[in-house]
């Protein structure tokens, strides 16, 4: 099963290499015209040490190295690991070729910006930590890279810093994404205590020794038997779900995608459609045996949510990036609800086919608005948004190019037949009809059968905002004129490379052989890599199975009649839209603004905080400040009617109240200076004595250097002493 | 006989009053003074090793030898003071720092 070579640990550090170019562009001084050649070789390095890989693998094999990481006070030691399964290696491959290729196209596309070194060394670093995160076989070492590759998504969206909505968006993104990832340290937390190790390998094997008996969850070891009441485990493997919803943008945390567009265009493309983004859902295949029946349930019913709602809100959308944004929403939520049903294979088909289609028409956006921004500039209509659709339009007769390589790829992403995503998605309808039929009978009700309308819902939704994508950016009439179709730009070539390289891999070869789906090219390596699902049991099994069997053309021919009709009916509805404007959307503003979930979880999180501050304000100035007052009144009134004097009563309760403070403000002031200011004026001070004494060897008196020279000898003499006696 | 740790001592003792006066004197010639007390403190050491050794002299010679060579670094010295003089019109060393920088 698996071959564990010490002497490979070698190969591990050809991933290394191709920082240190990366690391070489992050210098302030490093050399613009060399950016390109570093950039591109480090980021080819990955697929050629990815394809070296794939060439080496077995399906049935999988390379484990490993090695001492850490060990905390002797008692806990851990290891890090690295598993070379199929389905890192495929995963590994994908993000390598998507990264090369976004690479090339940033190497045209970035060439003016400032900072475009730094855009190329962030590309290659992106590359290493989400390759460390897929072949990671250690949680501690996956949740690592799964922290880097956030903050890489941080600095990406963030790219323009001096944009102040790119900086926000940069710190929403970051921040959401905490909050979800502390529920994966929570789950993690659970998973040792109950297994021991962190490592994914063994935790499946151990799977055969957990029982589930009376309530309890035990886990057997050598030596003894690790419990928890079975609420764990279906906690544990709920948190993870939790962890992957924030990764992969599902409902609620799904307010960070649409903003991130903010970054620059080829990072979307690669960070937030095919590869990070997808991070949850690898997780979720890589944990597939922890998901409990619950955690199962959750990932169904939010992938189905987030993929109906984020569909129907791309339909309302202005910014290309943005529909772009909500369309990959919905994919996720697909891939999500895949994953929740068992079907782990087909949500991995999806994933894969997707990253393909989704980079290509991010990268053709981002050529798209590049050439509408040069268009735009020549003809000095500075009021235009590039990214605008009802800005651009008759974008098909500048760049037939683009027009034909978005309808390809676009028609993949509708699941239209002859491309790859016609195939996955094919595979994902079929197993969640099965799901959700058989859950529905199983006692399920009416919710499992809501949940896969949504789906549905998303088939219909796809080719609906997609057509309305295409016919307002690509057809009609152009809102400027260009002149600069003759400009023939030498550079293109390696955008038009890149681009076609990626709508070439949003046909059906790329996931089997046969147009039609069938056997898949990952299929027999992949099935020795996913189980069932815990919760299914043989019955279950058989009736998906019979249930795929029976229906399997209906639901295929069903999509794509489905597909067709949206395509037309989405071409109608665009085609009055175009010509009415934009203002007609004004009254479809919940939509648009994804279902006003921005605002409420600002209402449930921000707002509570805010409200807090005023109540303690005014508790203060309405209540405090006057029962203050109040008593120094009535004590003093009081003292007057008992006819003590006021000296007596109030005087000396106030001057206790001031000699406490008075303390307490001395301490205070103490801590401050002695503490606060005394390690400020430490530090300073203990530079600036060293600056002296450095700065005396070069005063030039001849004196000090004797000096200096007399106690070096005195140091070299007691040296020799302490090392020889 | 005397022990030889006395001499040895005293040559430290003699060595480090000649470096301290190196090291604080401004004026360049008692400088040049403490100079000539360091190297009659090796002097001494020299002799003292070499009373120890009656048959071969190496010691005396070697003191004769630094001696001579001291004489002759002294009229060297006080030459350059002299010079160091002319072009600073000063002998105060804290002033001549013209290696500074």
């Amino acid at each position: 099963m698996e071959i564990i070579n010490e002497s490979s640990y070698f190969f591990l550090l050809l991933f290394l290499v191709p920082l240190l170019p990366a690391a070489y562009l992050l210098l302030p001084n490093a050399k613009r015209s060399l950016a390109p050649v570093l950039g591109g070789i480090a980021s080819f390095t990955y697929v050629l040490l990815a394809s070296v890989l794939l060439v080496q693998l077995r399906s049935d094999a999988s390379i484990i190295m490993q090695g001492a990481w850490f060990s905390v006070e002797n008692a806990f030691s851990f290891n890090w690991s690295v598993e070379f399964s199929y389905l890192s290696v495929v995963m590994l491959a994908l993000v390598a070729v998507v990264a090369f290729m976004v690479q090339l196209f940033s190497i045209v596309y970035m060439r003016n910006d400032t900072h475009f070194p730094r855009f190329l060394s962030y590309i290659v670093f992106f590359t290493f930590f989400m390759s460390l995160l897929v072949a990671s076989d250690q949680l501690f070492l996956l949740f690592m890279s799964w922290e880097l590759v956030g903050w890489m998504s941080f600095l990406l969206i963030g790219f323009w810093f001096d944009k102040s909505k790119a900086s926000i968006a940069a710190k929403k993104a970051f921040l959401i994404n905490r909050v979800s990832d502390i529920f994966l340290v929570l789950g993690l937390m659970i998973i040792y205590y109950q297994f021991e190790t962190f490592s994914i390998r063994e935790i499946a094997s151990l799977m055969s020794e957990q029982f589930f008996v009376d309530g309890m969850w035990l886990v057997e070891h050598s030596t003894h038997t690790n419990q928890l009441p079975v609420t764990w485990f279906t906690l544990a493997s709920v948190m993870i779900v939790i962890a992957a919803m924030g990764k992969s943008a599902q409902i609620p945390f799904a307010i960070w995608l649409p903003d991130a567009m903010e970054g620059p265009t080829p990072a979307s493309a690669l960070i937030h459609a095919a590869t990070m983004v997808v991070a949850g859902i690898y997780l979720l295949l890589r944990l597939s045996f922890m998901l409990s029946f619950e955690a199962s349930l959750l990932a169904v019913a939010i992938g189905s949510i987030t993929a109906f709602f984020a569909g129907y809100s791309a339909i309302y959308q202005t910014d290309i990036k943005k529909v772009l944004a909500y369309s990959t929403l919905s994919q996720l939520g697909l891939m999500f609800a895949a994953v929740g049903a068992g079907a782990y294979d087909s949500a991995f088909y999806h994933l894969y086919a997707h990253a393909f289609f989704k980079a290509a028409l991010f990268l053709i956006a981002a050529a798209t608005i590049a050439k509408a921004k040069q268009s735009f500039q020549a003809a000095n209509k500075k009021q235009y948004d590039p990214q605008n659709m009802f800005h651009l339009g008759g974008m098909r007769k500048q760049s037939p190019f683009l027009a034909v390589a978005f309808i390809v790829s676009g028609l993949a992403l509708c699941g239209f037949p002859l491309t790859s995503g016609f195939i996955s998605k094919d595979l994902i309808l079929l197993d969640l009809s099965a799901w959700s039929l058989e859950s529905s009978e199983a006692g399920g009700g009416l919710i499992p059968l809501l949940l896969l309308g949504f789906i549905w819902g998303t088939v219909f939704l796809t080719p609906f905002y997609m057509m309305r994508a295409y016919w307002l950016t690509f057809e009609g009439t152009a809102s400027v004129s260009s002149s600069l179709e003759n400009k023939n730009d030498n550079r293109w070539g390696l955008q038009k490379l890149a681009v076609a390289f990626l709508v070439g891999m949003s046909l059906f070869y790329v996931l089997s052989w046969n147009p039609l789906g069938g056997t898949t090219h990952l299929e027999e390596g992949l099935s020795n890599y996913f189980s069932t699902a815990v919760w299914q049991d043989l019955s279950w099994q058989n009736s998906i199975l019979a249930f795929k069997g029976a229906f399997a053309v209906y639901v295929g021919v069903f999509s794509v009649l489905l597909v067709i009709g949206a395509l037309y009916l989405s071409y109608r509805r665009t085609k009055s839209e175009a010509s009415a404007g934009m203002e007609h959307l004004l009254s479809k503003k919940l939509a648009f603004n994804f279902w006003g979930l921005n605002q409420a979880l600002s209402l449930l999180f921000i707002v509570p905080g805010l409200v807090m501050i005023k109540l303690f304000h005014f508790i203060e100035s309405k209540f405090l400040l006057p029962l203050a007052r109040w008593v120094r009144s009535t004590a003093s009134a009081g003292a007057k009617a008992n006819q003590i004097p006021e000296e007596q009563l109030v005087v000396p309760l106030v001057d206790l109240l001031g000699i406490i403070m008075i303390t307490f403000s001395l301490v205070v002031a103490w801590i401050d200076r002695v503490l606060v200011d005394g390690v400020t004026h430490f530090a300073a001070r203990s530079v600036r004595t060293a600056g002296g004494m450095a700065r005396s060897l070069q005063a030039g008196a001849v004196q000090t250097h004797i000096l200096w020279a007399a106690f070096i000898l005195l140091g070299v003499l007691l040296y020799v002493l302490v090392l020889v006696v | 006989m005397i022990p030889i740790e006395y001499f040895l001592v005293l040559a430290a003792a003699l060595f480090l009053v000649g470096l301290a006066i190196v090291i604080t004197k401004k004026n360049a010639i008692v400088v040049l003074m403490g100079v000539e007390l360091m190297l009659n403190a090796a002097n001494i050491n020299l002799v003292s090793f070499a009373y120890f050794d009656p048959i071969l002299m190496q010691g005396h010679f070697l003191a004769l030898f630094v001696m001579v060579v001291a004489a002759a670094e002294a009229a060297v010295g006080l030459a350059i003071i002299i010079k160091v003089y002319q072009y600073f019109k000063t002998s105060d060393l804290d002033k001549i720092t013209e290696l500074k920088g």
